[in-house]
């Protein structure tokens, strides 16, 4: 078993009486992407600083390789971390143009020049070496910014939401370029947003922050699919929360079966079930009748009144050009859905 | 080790610079054999008075004659404006005692102003009130019109680094032009503008040589005379310690200021203001409203002295200025390159490691900005006396040899002493030009592995060029300008150009002071022209082609 690339353990971190980060524990391996979800002030970016040594651990150890980085006794200063950090505005140095920012990270020798024009060319930046920062635009900067941190050849990227200042067609591009190359370098990535589509698009494994903690970590469709909360599932997208009662180690809901694992014969539960796990027909399942269709592009989302009066949100493909009025029968596919703690 | 080196230096730096504050601080506990009880009871309310009255008056005047004339010359196109945009900055040159000598003799009753109005219109003494220059009033309005640039300056460089973004968004919120200088363009550029009213105000508490010549009684004057006439150090030292509280009050209100109100610029579009063109009537009221401070802060003192020094200047003046230029100088440009220097490991130890202990060194570094020089010069004489004797007690017991008055009788003193005055100047300048540096940029420099030393020389200084220089020359006008301090802690022989005019006029020998004067206001002027084309050079692109 070979050492993460980036592990934290029991990473605590307060500003005055307030715990910004609490008790973390995380790895990330050498080319992956993890990205850290949540809202604003949930201690996503406070947690980046202090990977970066731009704030002081008071609580808990930062190893990059193995090698211990920062613990209260010993804090590596950030210069020396092999670090690398992306921020959301860019911070290109506006004194210097495109190549002398890229050029910042490295050793100041002529083998440098080569491999400066050859991250200028991999971002696709080429003719814009002399352009001053100022004169580039939003995608542009970044992309510099992107070669910039690239040059000293982190082991560990940081990115503080560096694509949310882009237009949302742009953004997808840049990102996706980005992290291919993060990916190809072998970079340990620790990306943050506060964008479940961009976190649930673009890492390998999605963990979910709130108030300092970090309440879920896992790959995309697990924490997707299955939710540790109903606060964290709701987040991702429309859910819904079906009553059941347990009986022969499933939860039975009005729609279907839920394994139940441990919990004890008759207790009532919750369960999750996202829109699109509950198979819609015409003939097989649980009788009810269409009251609202939203189109989304190629889905379109119901909600279907059950005989018994439970609402559900389905969503099925467009094709199907379902009505109000329409009557429908319902299925919960198999394996899907997951009960909530109690 | 690393960690700690830049908060050391600062706080070694601001330690250096208050030792004579603290040593004038420490005899406050002494026993003044009863003139402070004296004085407590008798002159003092009025000092309090006179003070407080003064340093509101000129806030006021600063405020309107420094952010109204930044916020003409950056928005507005009118006759005269590419003039007066540097032309604004010229009362810099004049030291406020210059211009109450040239005022007190241009309006007083034997003066042009009054017998030619006497001639004109027959009237004998008792058949007209004129206004009395020597009176809180006339204090008020000399430095008013003295200090402004301060104000102007900050204002005008906030005015000019604000984005056009801002201020269309207020006008589609509905917002006229005035609502969004009042509620945009105000508001964004107050921590520049507290800065610059802070340092005008500073400049009012510890002005000696005008209120001194125009007769009001002031915490300056009044620790001056305790000092001279009753002899009495204790009690000065005493009434220092009550200024001191004023000016630790308008610090605190300015930093508190600044700390409630960083503003990034938060978006990356900056467009350049778009100015708007005054034509007619309104071109002129804006022409003439600029120019008001610069004829009556500039023109007419300058005229004066011109005049003064036409009819009779002073015949040494030719054999003595090459030298005396030089002194002065040479004193001033190594005072502006130590207080820049020391100013900006002061700000960047600060920035490195921003908490409280470093904002109490900022605190600490600043303080003597607004202590009377002559109190200053007290505080550096006394602990240097002290360290020249031990040093030849030293020489005498182990060589045999005193090397006499090495420190407190050298252009060393004269330095510490301008450091412990002016650092407050280059700190403030350098500290709010940092704060414009968005955090972010030094976070990229860090993790690409720059030292907080690689930072400061490669990211840093290139961004602060332009606010390195305008210190450099801020705190040289104020040295050739400077004083009591060099009065008392000059070197026997050693004269400047300000101790030369100062002597002449207390003699009342205003006539051949002109000539030393127009030298002071001419070597004023080289900073101040220097200062304004740097200012022109950061206006940004395009600016002027704009028009509506």
């Amino acid at each position: 078993m070979s050492v993460a690339r980036l592990s934290l353990g029991g990473v605590t971190h307060r500003f005055g009486s307030i715990a910004a980060v609490r008790d973390i524990d995380l790895y990330v391996d050498s080319g992956e992407v993890v990205c850290l979800l949540g809202p604003s002030g949930s201690g996503k970016s406070t947690l980046l600083r202090l990977i970066a040594g731009l704030e002081r651990l008071r609580v808990g150890r930062i190893e990059v390789d193995g090698s211990e980085v920062a613990s209260p006794k010993h804090h590596e200063a950030p210069e020396r971390r092999s670090v690398g950090f992306m921020f959301q505005d860019y911070a290109l140095f506006p004194h210097l143009d495109a190549r002398a920012n890229v050029a910042f990270g490295l050793p100041r020798e002529p083998s440098s020049d080569g491999l400066v024009e050859e991250l200028i060319e991999r971002v696709g930046m080429t003719g814009f070496a002399s352009a001053m920062p100022h004169t580039l635009s939003g995608g542009q900067q970044q992309r510099i910014a992107l070669a910039r941190a690239l040059a000293p050849e982190p082991r560990v990227m940081l990115l503080d939401e560096p694509f949310s200042g882009l237009e949302p067609r742009l953004r997808e591009d840049v990102r996706s370029t980005t992290l291919a190359l993060l990916r190809d370098r072998g970079v340990a990535t620790l990306m943050v947003t506060h964008d479940p589509v961009e976190a649930l698009g673009a890492a390998d494994r999605v963990g979910v922050m709130r108030e300092g903690r970090l309440v879920q970590i896992d790959t995309p469709a697990e924490v997707y699919n299955r939710s540790a909360n109903r606060e964290i599932a709701e987040g991702f997208g429309p859910i819904n929360v079906l009553v059941g009662v347990v009986q022969g180690g499933f939860a039975l809901t009005a729609v279907g079966k839920v394994k139940a694992g441990e919990v004890k014969e008759g207790a009532g539960v919750s369960v999750l079930v996202r829109p699109e796990a509950i198979e819609i027909s015409d003939v097989v399942g649980v009788a009810g009748r269409v009251t609202a269709s939203i189109q989304e592009g190629g889905t379109s989302r119901l909600t279907v009144i059950l005989d018994d009066g439970t609402q559900i949100e389905v969503r099925e493909l467009s094709i199907h050009r379902r009505r109000m009025g329409d009557s429908v029968f319902l299925r919960l596919a198999e394996g899907c859905g997951s009960l909530l703690d109690a | 080790m690393r960690g700690i080196a830049w908060p050391l230096a600062g706080s070694l730096v601001a330690a250096w610079v208050a030792v004579p504050i603290m040593v004038v601080l420490a005899s406050v506990g002494a026993d003044s054999d009863g003139v402070w009880a004296h004085l407590a009871s008798t002159v003092l309310p009025g000092y309090i008075r006179n003070t407080v009255l003064l340093a509101l008056g000129v806030a006021v005047g600063t405020f309107v004659l420094g952010v109204g004339s930044a916020w003409l010359v950056t928005m507005c196109r009118f006759p005269g404006q590419r003039v007066l945009w540097w032309a604004l900055l010229l009362p810099l040159a004049i030291p406020a005692y210059l211009s109450a000598y040239a005022y007190s003799d241009l309006l007083q009753f034997s003066g042009p102003v009054q017998t030619g109005l006497r001639d004109a219109f027959g009237w004998i003494r008792a058949d007209y009130w004129f206004p009395q220059v020597r009176s809180l009033g006339g204090a008020i309005a000399i430095l008013s019109f003295g200090l402004y640039p301060y104000v102007y300056l900050a204002s005008r460089s906030a005015f000019l680094e604000q984005s056009m973004c801002a201020l269309e968004v207020g006008r589609t919120l509905g917002g006229g032009p005035w609502n969004g200088f009042r509620r945009i363009a105000l508001p964004l550029a107050r921590p520049s503008i507290v800065a610059g009213l802070s340092l005008a105000l500073m400049e009012t508490l510890a002005e000696f040589g005008a209120v001194d010549y125009l007769a009001v009684d002031t915490f300056a004057t009044g620790i001056f005379r305790t000092w001279m006439t009753r002899g009495s150090l204790t009690a000065a030292a005493q009434l220092s310690a009550c200024l001191l509280g004023l000016v630790g009050i308008l610090i605190l209100i300015e930093r508190s200021a600044r700390r409630r109100a960083r503003f990034f610029s938060a978006t990356h579009r900056h467009r350049a203001l778009a100015t708007v063109r005054l034509r007619g009537v309104r071109g002129a009221v804006a022409a003439m409203a600029c120019a008001l401070p610069v004829v009556l802060g500039f023109a007419v003192p300058v005229l004066r002295f011109i005049d003064l020094s036409a009819t009779g200047g002073d015949r040494r003046a030719g054999e003595l200025f090459v030298e005396l230029a030089r002194n002065s100088m040479l004193v001033g440009l190594t005072a502006a390159a130590l207080a820049a220097a020391l100013a900006l490991v002061v700000a960047y130890a600060g920035r490195l490691d921003p908490s409280p202990a470093s904002r109490f060194t900022g605190w600490l570094a600043g303080l003597g900005y607004a202590i009377p020089g002559g109190v200053i010069a007290i505080g550096v004489l006394a602990p240097l006396t002290w360290l020249d004797h031990r040093l030849n007690d030293w020489g005498q017991a182990a060589f045999d040899f005193a090397p006499g008055l090495i420190l407190s009788g050298s252009v060393v003193a004269v330095l510490l002493g301008y450091q412990t005055r002016f650092l407050a100047l280059a700190l403030s300048l350098i500290e709010a030009g940092l704060g414009r540096i968005r955090p972010s940029i030094d976070d990229a420099a860090r993790t690409l592995g720059a030292t907080p030393g690689r930072l400061l020389r490669q990211v840093h200084v290139p961004l602060l060029r332009g606010t390195t220089f305008a210190a450099l020359a801020l705190v040289f006008v104020e040295v050739i300008k400077e004083l009591p301090a060099t009065l008392i802690l000059r070197p026997f022989n050693f004269e400047t150009l300000a101790v030369r005019v100062y002597q002449l006029a207390s003699d009342e020998r205003l006539a051949e002071a002109s000539t030393g004067a127009l030298a002071i206001i001419a070597v004023g002027l080289v900073p101040v022209v220097i200062l304004s084309r740097l200012q022109q050079g950061a206006r940004p692109a395009a600016a002027d082609e704009v028009s509506e």
